[in-house]
């Protein structure tokens, strides 16, 4: 629970003319429940938040695939060796690292319907933010920096909060790690940040019990949970470092309580990644995964540029991150910087990395926003500059019971407005366009359970998750969201469909694809030349996707795709010279 | 180094707890570490190449139809099929054929042919290459460090598709540790074996040759990992071979149904040497029966000269004289026609037409090569290198024995004919 430390008590606020009469209405709850102005933009800013989350469509996008896993688990009651809805991938190993959400985002659709999973989304991101507010609170001891910590993450890290997915319960494993090192810290910074980062783990049975709990929880919900090792290592090494600076003594290090408590934290940390049903095969394939070439292709796994996704807000965060400094007084914990550049660098290599980058950024820079505010205040209080008879608390300050009562009011609206207060309030369920949004080809996969393709298909890889979910069964996708899966021939083969490149016709037969699936807003070029070929016919197009069949008996003749720029080495009808 | 004053302030270990603090440290370093060690060690493992047969199996003949062919007709068709030696001008992709057709056994008297070491020698000698095509020429072999690949696609100096060349020299025999020199060292053949299971995926736009040299040469392994991570196996890449809509890929898809046959043949020599069958029985049930949809389809479209063309899974060729449509040319019968009378050649009995199917096909391919002038024997070469196979086996003989046996009746043809002495 955020708190005031500038509480004044209710009379203060209240009338004098009434001072002789006893109020009709005295509180039960004491002045610590009082809250002030900057408590309703906290409940506001949460408040928005939540009903943005929440009325975010569910989209097409890899949310179906490990809903697919999940639901396959719980039918199975095993874990897939292979990706069991992907034939091409068929021989290539599995390792779930986010068994544990997928089969949570099941047993959420299967129990309550896809609407669920929206409510999932929106209450585990609050909650992420609201872990972290109090991490910004804890470290600030000011309600204002931790509004403004929370709208920094929320800035930084936009780009990757509108997808559903595992990650987002990894994020909120992250939060609660952020929430326990700083607890362990003993909140020894204060408001000057002081000693923030140096103390050692105040409380550290605390620290080495709720370590290993997060983690291994974090290491079943998704594979993310390296960045949390990441972030304990940069506590163990930077306490070492600074300890090894500070007594330049070897044997002093070791025997510092601090280094050995974030040491252990780290240890403990390892060693519960291995409760996971791969042992610590998951860790290895965790620390492989990012060399997979296929994932070059995606943007979320490239660098980050400037002007791309993301990249406006990184480098204003970094620019906003050297002015504070440079006016800030607080000191700057060797931890923090490290752990702000393992995830600056891993963001600029990866945007997909920008997610930690927000919250670690925010984190670090909440410190000297919390010292420079502190400054300011004290110059403002300076009597020598204050106008005279100021001696009021400033109106951010104040605090009332009345006021947590709009708190409350305004929190039971944003969760009247919201789609989760449906079942309990009433009224109309979203559409189904509302749910899925306008990007999620329902009306194609609508066709296709109506006339479901034989064999092999050919599809946008951002639509195969929701075919699979949506289509009719057994439907043998090209490629999915698991890219990671598809061996390398595969995806390159993919990609040169996808781009148009010579011979992409030729390909399709190779893999004996009867039936194209194409987005029509992207594959114009593919498009137009398979509606010129007489081995294919529209069979269905929407505003969105346009679906093409092998008309039975093409393809037999020699060259009979001809047209798509085939290269000599894969013709048709191939003859050795 | 003297300790800050501030050192002096912090909390002193004894030496004792030290050590205990040293000892837990390990004691759970140690464990982990070799853990994931030892875990990483055996995941690479899994994805080493697998072990290799020291020598190629061999699949023999099963018939000996004289109907298809006769004696004197195979002595008069084989003297028409030599390999005549062109200087630079000689084709990699022709000899590879030529090689596998007669065998590095193959010796001629004429000095215009190349005898069977002559070509396995151009194909496994950069300085034989060089020689040859000289020093400006991109080499055949090229040396990838850990192994040999063979340069494809790029002319007449290199093979003329991906793995034709490795299969050709797995089909004549080559053992593992026969000598290759490459422009920069010499090695052994299993260089080249090793290059190609590293390079091999499993949808990769030619596997034909691969799957075949790799039947050859892998079992009793029955699966193995690609370079991509995917474990495949016999059955994959039989299903992989069985996807592809036909007369799709080279020759009109023969070459697929010929990698097939020679699974099921290898699989067979493995359940009676007692070695562990390549083939799951669903999977061999279903090659089977695929095979025999495609001979049907065969029986159904087949000229009543006994031929067919590049439409031959949808309709019969309409006519006895070859049109100038691509596909129905005179060198598509001579390939569709020879290399499915060579597949058949060594395929299990069940997959087999009528003989009398055979009989039409066979002598159709005697006729024709009869009927071939030198420069169509030059130009079509690698495909009669198929129909001379083909036919040769049909009556259950290795081409350069029978040419050898029956030297001294048939030197004939409208070129000086091979006029070949007795292999040793």
């Amino acid at each position: 629970m955020i708190t005031s430390t500038n509480h004044e008590p209710e009379q203060t606020a209240s009338s004098a003319p009434d001072e002789a009469a006893p109020p009709l209405l005295s509180p039960k709850l004491g002045p610590q429940w009082a809250l002030g102005p900057i408590h309703v933009l906290l409940v506001i800013f949460f408040g928005l938040l939540y009903l943005l989350l929440n009325y975010l469509p569910l989209r097409g996008t890899d949310l179906w695939g490990h809903a697919l896993y999940g639901r396959w688990m719980l039918e199975h009651r095993a874990l897939p060796a292979a990706d069991p809805f992907l034939p091409l991938a068929s021989g290539m190993p599995v390792l779930d690292a986010a068994w544990l959400s997928q089969v949570l985002f099941a047993l959420v659709d299967r129990s309550f319907g896809a609407e669920a999973l929206s409510h999932l989304f929106a209450l585990t991101v609050l909650a992420t933010y609201l872990v972290l507010a109090r991490v910004f609170y804890l470290q600030s001891r000011s309600a204002l920096i931790c509004l403004l910590g929370s709208l920094l993450v929320l800035s930084v890290g936009w780009s990757r909060l509108t997808t559903i997915r595992p990650e987002n319960l990894g994020a909120l494993c992250f939060a609660v790690l952020l929430w326990l090192i700083v607890s362990a810290e003993g909140s020894a910074s204060g408001p000057d940040g002081e000693s923030a980062g140096r103390a050692g783990p105040g409380r550290p049975w605390r620290l080495w019990l709720g370590v290993p709990l997060v983690m291994v929880c974090w290491t079943n919900l998704h594979g993310s949970f390296v960045c949390g090792l990441a972030v304990l290592a940069c506590w163990a090494v930077g306490s070492a470092l600074e300890s090894a600076a500070r007594t330049r003594s070897l044997s002093a290090v070791t025997g510092d309580r601090n280094v050995r408590g974030w040491l252990y934290a780290l240890e403990l940390g390892v060693l519960a990644t291995l409760v996971n049903p791969y042992g610590i095969d998951l860790l290895l394939n965790t620390l492989w995964f990012s060399r997979n070439e296929n994932l070059r292709d995606i943007l979320e796994w490239q660098p980050m540029v400037i002007l791309g996704v993301g990249g406006r807000e990184f480098a204003v965060s970094l620019v906003l991150l050297m002015l504070v400094i440079r006016h800030s007084r607080v000191r700057f914990p060797l931890a923090h910087g490290l752990m702000l550049g393992l995830f600056a660098l891993s963001a600029l290599f990866g945007i997909r990395m920008l997610t930690w980058y927000a919250a670690a950024f925010a984190f670090v820079i909440v410190p000297h926003l919390a010292g420079l505010l502190t400054r300011i205040r004290t110059s403002a209080a300076d009597p020598a500059r204050a106008p005279s008879g100021e001696d009021q608390p400033p109106l951010l300050a104040r605090t009332s019971l009345k006021i947590s009562l709009i708190c409350v009011l305004l929190a039971w609206i944003a969760f009247g407005l919201s789609p989760l207060s449906t079942p309990l309030l009433g009224g109309a369920r979203r559409t189904t366009t509302q749910l899925y949004g306008e990007s999620t080809p329902v009306e194609l996969t609508a066709y296709l359970r109506t006339s479901p393709p034989e064999g092999q298909i050919f599809n946008p890889q951002w639509w195969g998750d929701w075919l699979i979910w949506d289509g009719p069964p057994g439907l043998q996708a090209f490629v999915t969201s698991n890219v990671h899966l598809l061996p390398r021939q595969v995806w390159r083969d993919y990609m040169s469909i996808m781009q148009s490149e010579a011979g992409w016709m030729t390909i399709l037969g190779r893999y004996r694809v009867n039936t194209v699936i194409l987005d029509k807003n992207q594959h114009r070029s593919q498009s137009n030349i398979l509606r010129r070929s007489s081995d294919w016919r529209v069979v269905y197009q929407d505003k969105q996707a346009i679906v093409f069949r092998r008309v039975a008996g093409s393809g037999l003749g020699p060259g009979s795709d001809a047209g798509d720029g085939e290269s000599p080495a894969e013709s048709s009808f191939r003859v050795e010279t | 180094m003297n300790a800050s004053p501030e050192a002096e302030a912090l909390v002193r270990p004894r030496p004792g707890r030290l050590t205990l603090f040293l000892c837990c440290q390990l004691a759970v370093l140690l464990p982990l570490g070799g853990w994931g060690l030892l875990r990483a060690t055996q995941i690479k493992a899994q994805y080493a190449l697998p072990p290799l047969r020291p020598e190629p199996l061999v699949v023999e003949p099963r018939f000996d139809y004289e109907v298809v062919v006769t004696d004197e007709q195979l002595a008069r068709v084989l003297a028409r099929l030599g390999l005549e030696f062109q200087g630079s001008q000689t084709r990699i992709g022709f000899t590879d054929h030529a090689l596998r057709f007669w065998t590095p056994a193959a010796r001629f008297a004429d000095p215009k042919l190349m005898s069977g070491e002559d070509m396995r020698r151009l194909l496994t000698d950069q300085r034989r290459f060089e020689e040859v095509y000289g020093r400006d020429a991109d080499p055949l072999l090229i040396d990838e460090g850990r192994g040999v690949r063979v340069r494809a696609f790029e002319g007449n100096t290199s093979s003329s598709h991906v793995d034709h060349t490795l299969a050709c020299l797995a089909e004549v025999g080559t053992p593992l540790d026969f000598p290759i020199i490459t422009s920069g060292k010499q090695t052994t053949f299993r260089a080249i074996v090793e290059q190609s299971l590293r390079d091999f995926s499993l949808n990769q736009f030619e596997y034909e040759w691969s799957a075949l040299a790799y039947v050859l040469l892998l079992p009793p392994t029955r699966s193995w990992h690609t370079s991509e991570g995917q474990e495949v196996s016999f059955d994959t890449l039989a299903e992989r071979i069985m996807r592809e809509t036909l007369p799709r890929g080279v020759c009109s898809g023969q070459h697929r149904m010929h990698a097939l046959v020679m699974f099921l043949r290898i699989d067979d020599q493995m359940a009676e040497t007692g070695e562990q069958r390549i083939l799951s029985p669903p999977r061999r049930s279903q090659i089977i029966e695929y095979l025999q949809g495609i001979t049907a389809s065969f029986v159904r479209h087949q000229h009543p000269d006994g031929f067919w063309n590049g439409a031959w899974p949808t309709a019969a060729p309409e006519s006895s004289t070859p049109s100038d449509r691509e596909g129905d040319l005179l060198r598509d019968r001579i390939i569709v026609t020879g290399h499915v009378m060579e597949w058949w050649a060594l395929a299990p009995p069940e997959i087999l037409p009528e003989r009398t199917v055979l009989a039409s096909a066979g002598q159709w391919l005697v006729r024709t090569i009869d009927s071939l002038s030198p420069e169509q024997l030059r130009e079509f070469s690698s495909f009669l290198s198929h129909a001379g196979h083909a036919l040769a086996l049909w009556r259950g003989q290795d081409p350069a024995e029978f040419v050898a046996q029956a030297s001294v009746a048939s030197p004939a043809g409208d070129r000086p004919g091979p006029t070949p002495e007795k292999t040793p």
